[in-house]
C-alpha cells in the first residue's frame, strides 16, 4: 500500500497514465475515422446513431406510411380515372401530319410509335354528368367534333363548346350524356399547401392512362394575379390537359400546356369558373364579346379611383373589340349603355346579353375624366358563321379564320384568326385584308369562298395580304378533309 | 417565443413548480417535471417541440455535470473502504433488475433480444433526479451513501453492459445479412472497446488538465469558469469522438478526486451554482414526455416497470443481506433506485434500430414507464432516507425554506 502511494507520488506514474490516455484517444479516434471512412465508401451512414435513425425512418415507412400512401393513390385513381379521357381529333387521325404545332409535339420521333388508330391529342377532364369536358386548347386546332375515349375504352362524340384563349382551356360537350360515370370531387374551397403531394393522372398520346406523382413547390400568380400551381417535376407535353389531384382524391388542378412549351397547372376553381363562362357564353349561337377582364372594386380601390360604382378594367385581350375602341386597363366602366355598372359581373352580364355586332356604350372613368366609349362588339368563337354553309364554313375555319362578311370590295377583312390554327402560324391578324389568291384578284368574301372552291385541300395556295396600307404575301394550304 | 424568454419562464416557473409541489411533501424534481409537461406539446405547447429540440444541450450539459460530481465518490480512499462491497451490492441489484424485466417479458414480447435489452436498460437509475432529492433533503449517513456510491457504479454497469448485450445482438440480427463477417466484427468490437476504454481515456486526460489548471485558480467565479468550460469540453469531445459523455465526465470527476484533495472545492463551487441547469433539464424531460403515452403503455410496459422495482428491491435486498449491510440499507436501497430517465430513453432508441420490429412496443414501454418513474422515483427516494431517518430537512414549517 505504501509503495503503491508512493509511485503515485511521482512524477513518472502520472506522465505514464496521461500518455496512454493521451495515446488511446489519438489512435482510437483516428481508427474511428478510418472506418467510419470506409463505411461511407460502402455507402452506409457514417455514424451509428444516424443509421439507426435511418433504419427506424426506413422501418416505419416500410411498414405504415408507404402503405398508407400506397393505398391513397389507389383510391383517389380509382376514383378519378373514370373522368380522365382522351380527346382526338376526328381529323387528325388521317390527316396529313406536321401541320399544328402540337402535332410536332406528339410526332416526336424518340417517343414510341403511337397507334394510329387512337392518337389522342391531349387528355380531358370530365366536369359534370351534363357530359362537358375541360381540357387544353391545344387540343383544338381547327375542328369542331371530337373523339373521346374513356377509360372503359368506350368512345364518345363531342362537340367544341366555346375556347377561353386567355386560360388556354377548351370546353367540349358530349353529344350523348346517358350513363356518364359520377364527375370526381373537385377541390373548389380547399386551399393547395405547397410540399403537398400529389397525383397527376392523364392520358397518353397513344390512349394509355399515364400516372405519376408530384409535388406542389409554389403557387405563384401571374402577371393578371392569377394563382397558378407549379409543380416539382417538369410537366410533359404528354400532360397537356391531365388532372392534378390530391392524395385524398380530389382535383386540385388542370395542367396546360402553352404553345410556347411552357406548361402550368391550372387551379381548378378557376378552370371550373371558365368552364361555367365558356359555357354561358356560348349557348345562344352569337353572344357579345368585347375581350375585356375586370376586376371588382373593394372599398379601398374604389376611394383610390374616387368612384362610387363600377368595375375596373385590368386587361385587354389583344386586338379585342374593347381594345380597338380604344378602352385601356385601369379604366373604371362606371355605366353600360346608360345603365349604371354595379359590379363586373352585371357588365359581362349585360354585354353576353347583346348579340355580336351590337354597339356597347361604356361610360369610363380615366385619370379622373369621365369618358364615353362605343364598342362593337365580336364574337369570338361561335359567332359570325351565322349564314354560311356548313361546307362555307368548314372552308374559312379549316384555315382558323373568320371573315367579314361586308362587300367594300377593297378584299376580304379577316376578322379573327383562331390561334395555332393554320392561319395563325403564317402571322396573319386580325384586320388583314385579303387582296390576292395565287394571282386572283378578291374583293370581298364571297370571291374568297369561290377561290377555295378551286384549290383542293392540301395545295398551296399564296395570298397576298394588306395590312395598315403595305402589302406582302404568305403562302398557306387547307387542311385535306379527313 | 424566444428560446430566452423561454428558459426564463422556465426557470421561473420550475420554481414555482418546486415549491408548490413541496406542500405534499413531494421532491422539487417532480415539481419541475409537472411543470415541463404542462408547458409540453401534449398540453399547452408553449414548450413546442423544436423549442425542445433547440434547448436539447441544457440537458447534456446537466447530465455531464451531475456524473461529474458523481465521479467525485470515486475517491480512492472510499473505494477502499467500501469498493469491493458496492461492486457486489451492484451487481446483485443489477443482476437482480435485469432477471426480473426479462423474466416477465420474455412471454409478453416472445423476444428474447428485446427482454434482454430492455432488462438492461431496466437497470439505468436517474443519477440527476436521485442525486437531487438527496441534496435537496441534506440527507446523510450510510443509506445515502450507499446510494452514491450505488448510482455511480450501477451507471457505468449499465452502460458497459448494454454495450456488451448490443454487441450480441447486432453480431446475431445481422450476421446474416452481412457480406464479412469478419470486418463486420472487427468494427463491432472497436465500437465496444472505443466506447468504454476511449471515454476512460478521454476523462482521464481531462481530469488532469483540470486538476493542474485547478491549483492555479483560486477565485470563486474563475474556478466555476474553469470547471464549467471543462465540462462543456468534455462533453463535446465526446461527442465529436463518438465516445460516452457518460462515462467521461464521470471518469473526469473520479481523476479530478484522486488527484488534489483540494478540488473538493471545484465540486463545491458547482454544487452551488448548477441548480438552474437541473431545472431546465427536468421541465424538458417533462416537455420530452406525452401523458398519453401512459394510455399506450400496454401489459408489457406495466409489466416492465413493475419488475424493474421488483427486481431492483429484491436484488438490494438479497444483496445487502449476503454482504452484511445493516438492515435499513437492506429494506430501502431498492426503494430509492426507482428514478428511470433519459439516459433510459436514449438507450432505447438505440435499441429501436437494432429491433426495427419492435420499435412500436420499446417505445410504449420505455416512454410509459419513464413517465411513471419520472415522478414515482424521487418520490421514492425521499420516502426511502425519510424512512431510513437520514433526511436532516423535515418540512417542518413549509416557509421556513423560502
Amino acid at each position: 500500500m505504501m509503495k503503491k502511494t508512493g509511485f503515485i507520488k511521482s512524477k513518472l506514474y502520472h506522465i505514464a497514465i496521461l500518455s496512454a490516455a493521451a495515446a488511446i484517444i489519438i489512435m482510437g479516434g483516428i481508427y474511428r475515422q478510418s472506418i467510419a471512412e470506409k463505411s461511407a465508401q460502402a455507402g452506409e451512414p457514417v455514424i451509428e446513431e444516424l443509421k439507426g435513425e435511418i433504419e427506424i425512418i426506413k422501418n416505419a415507412l416500410t411498414k405504415n406510411e408507404l402503405e398508407a400512401i400506397e393505398s391513397l393513390i389507389d383510391d383517389a385513381t380509382r376514383r378519378i380515372r373514370p373522368a380522365i379521357v382522351a380527346v382526338k381529333s376526328i381529323e387528325s387521325a388521317s390527316s396529313s401530319r406536321s401541320q399544328s404545332v402540337f402535332d410536332d409535339y406528339s410526332r416526336n420521333p424518340e417517343r414510341a410509335p403511337v397507334s394510329p388508330e387512337f392518337e389522342s391529342c391531349a387528355s380531358g377532364l370530365l366536369i359534370d354528368r351534363e357530359g362537358y369536358i375541360l381540357t387544353s386548347a391545344s387540343a383544338i386546332k381547327s375542328e369542331r367534333q371530337f373523339n373521346i375515349l374513356f377509360s372503359n375504352s368506350s368512345q364518345r362524340l363531342a362537340d367544341l363548346v366555346a375556347i377561353d384563349e386567355g386560360e388556354h382551356l377548351a370546353l367540349l360537350k358530349l353529344r350523348e350524356t346517358d350513363s356518364i360515370t359520377t364527375p370526381p370531387e373537385f377541390a373548389r374551397l380547399r386551399p393547395a399547401r405547397t410540399g403537398e403531394w400529389l397525383i397527376n393522372l392523364g392520358r397518353l398520346p397513344s390512349g394509355e392512362p399515364s400516372l405519376s406523382l408530384a409535388m406542389l413547390s409554389a403557387i405563384k400568380r401571374d402577371t393578371a394575379g392569377r394563382e397558378t400551381f407549379h409543380l416539382n417535376q417538369e410537366v410533359s407535353l404528354d400532360q397537356d390537359g391531365s388532372a392534378v389531384a390530391s392524395l385524398e382524391g380530389r382535383i386540385i388542378g388542370i395542367n396546360i400546356c402553352l404553345p410556347e412549351t411552357r406548361c402550368l397547372t391550372i387551379p381548378i376553381a378557376r378552370a371550373l369558373d371558365v368552364a361555367q363562362k365558356l359555357r354561358a357564353g356560348a349557348s345562344p349561337a352569337a353572344q357579345s364579346w368585347t375581350g375585356l377582364e375586370l376586376q371588382e372594386m373593394d372599398e379601398n380601390l374604389k376611394k383610390y379611383f374616387a368612384v362610387e360604382q363600377g368595375a375596373v378594367i385590368i386587361n385587354l385581350k389583344q386586338d379585342s373589340p374593347a381594345m380597338k375602341a380604344g378602352l385601356k386597363s385601369l379604366d373604371i366602366i362606371t355605366s353600360v349603355d346608360g345603365v349604371a355598372a354595379s359590379s363586373a359581373r352585371s357588365i359581362i352580364e349585360q354585354i353576353n346579353n347583346k348579340p355580336a355586332g351590337s354597339i356597347v356604350k361604356f361610360t369610363i372613368k380615366r385619370n379622373g375624366i369621365d369618358q364615353s366609349v362605343e364598342v362593337v362588339t365580336a364574337s369570338f368563337v361561335e359567332g359570325s358563321a351565322a349564314g354560311l354553309t356548313a361546307k362555307d364554313s368548314t372552308d374559312a375555319q379549316s384555315l382558323g379564320i373568320e371573315i367579314a362578311q361586308g362587300s367594300s370590295l377593297a378584299g376580304a377583312e379577316i376578322k379573327s384568326v383562331r390561334p395555332r390554327s393554320e392561319a395563325h402560324r403564317t402571322g396573319l391578324q386580325a384586320g388583314d385584308v385579303i387582296v390576292e389568291i395565287n394571282g386572283a384578284r378578291i374583293r370581298d368574301y364571297s370571291d374568297f369562298l369561290d377561290k377555295q372552291t378551286s384549290i383542293k385541300a392540301g395545295q398551296s395556295q399564296i395570298w397576298q395580304i394588306e395590312r395598315q396600307e403595305k402589302r406582302f404575301l404568305i403562302a398557306i394550304s387547307r387542311r385535306k378533309p379527313s | 417565443m424566444s428560446n430566452v424568454l423561454l428558459v426564463g419562464l422556465i426557470l421561473l416557473l420550475a420554481l414555482i413548480g418546486g415549491h408548490l409541489v413541496k406542500f405534499i411533501r413531494v421532491p422539487e424534481v417532480v415539481g419541475y417535471f409537472f411543470i415541463g409537461l404542462a408547458l409540453g406539446p401534449s398540453i399547452s405547447d408553449i414548450l413546442t417541440h423544436d423549442a425542445v429540440t433547440a434547448l436539447e444541450f441544457f440537458s447534456e450539459i446537466a447530465l455531464g455535470l451531475i456524473l461529474f460530481s458523481i465521479g467525485s465518490f470515486f475517491d480512492f480512499d472510499n473505494i477502499r473502504k467500501v469498493g469491493n462491497q458496492t461492486l457486489r451490492l451492484t451487481v446483485f441489484v443489477m443482476v437482480g433488475t435485469i432477471l426480473a424485466v426479462f423474466v416477465v417479458l420474455l412471454p409478453l414480447s416472445g423476444s428474447w433480444q428485446m427482454a434482454l435489452l430492455l432488462g438492461v436498460i431496466a437497470t439505468e437509475v436517474s443519477p440527476i433526479a436521485t442525486v437531487l432529492v438527496l441534496r435537496e433533503s441534506n440527507s446523510e449517513g450510510p443509506l445515502t451513501e450507499t446510494i452514491y456510491n450505488i448510482v455511480a457504479l450501477n451507471n457505468v454497469g449499465c452502460l458497459v453492459v448494454f454495450g456488451v448485450a448490443t454487441f450480441f445482438v447486432r453480431l446475431i440480427e445481422r450476421s446474416g445479412a452481412a457480406s464479412s463477417f469478419a470486418s463486420l466484427l472487427t468494427r463491432e468490437v472497436f465500437y465496444l472497446v472505443w466506447g468504454i476504454v476511449g471515454s476512460v481515456a478521454l476523462g482521464v486526460l481531462l481530469g488532469y488538465i483540470l486538476a493542474v489548471w485547478g491549483r492555479k485558480v483560486e477565485e470563486h467565479g474563475e474556478m466555476l469558469t474553469l470547471v464549467l468550460g471543462m465540462i462543456l469540453v468534455a462533453v463535446g469531445a465526446s461527442n465529436w469522438l463518438g465516445l460516452s459523455s457518460l462515462i467521461a465526465m464521470m471518469t473526469m470527476g473520479a481523476t479530478l478526486i484522486n488527484l488534489t484533495k483540494a478540488s473538493r472545492r471545484l465540486f463545491d463551487v458547482l454544487g452551488r451554482t448548477d441548480p438552474p441547469v437541473y431545472a431546465i433539464f427536468f421541465v424538458l424531460a417533462g416537455a420530452h414526455l406525452k401523458l398519453s403515452s401512459l394510455l399506450v403503455i400496454g401489459a408489457s410496459g406495466i409489466g416492465y416497470t413493475v419488475a424493474r422495482i421488483a427486481g431492483k428491491m429484491a436484488g438490494s435486498y438479497f444483496g445487502a443481506r449476503s454482504l452484511g449491510y445493516s438492515d435499513v440499507i437492506k429494506k430501502y436501497l431498492g426503494v430509492s433506485l426507482v428514478a428511470h430517465a433519459g439516459v433510459a430513453i436514449g438507450l432505447a432508441l438505440q435499441v429501436r434500430s437494432i429491433l426495427p420490429d419492435y420499435n412500436e412496443a420499446i417505445t410504449a414501454i420505455i416512454l410509459g414507464s419513464v413517465m411513471i418513474n419520472e415522478v414515482a422515483g424521487p418520490i421514492a427516494t425521499k420516502y426511502a432516507i425519510a424512512r431510513a431517518g437520514e433526511a436532516r430537512v423535515e418540512h417542518v414549517g413549509e416557509f421556513e425554506e423560502i
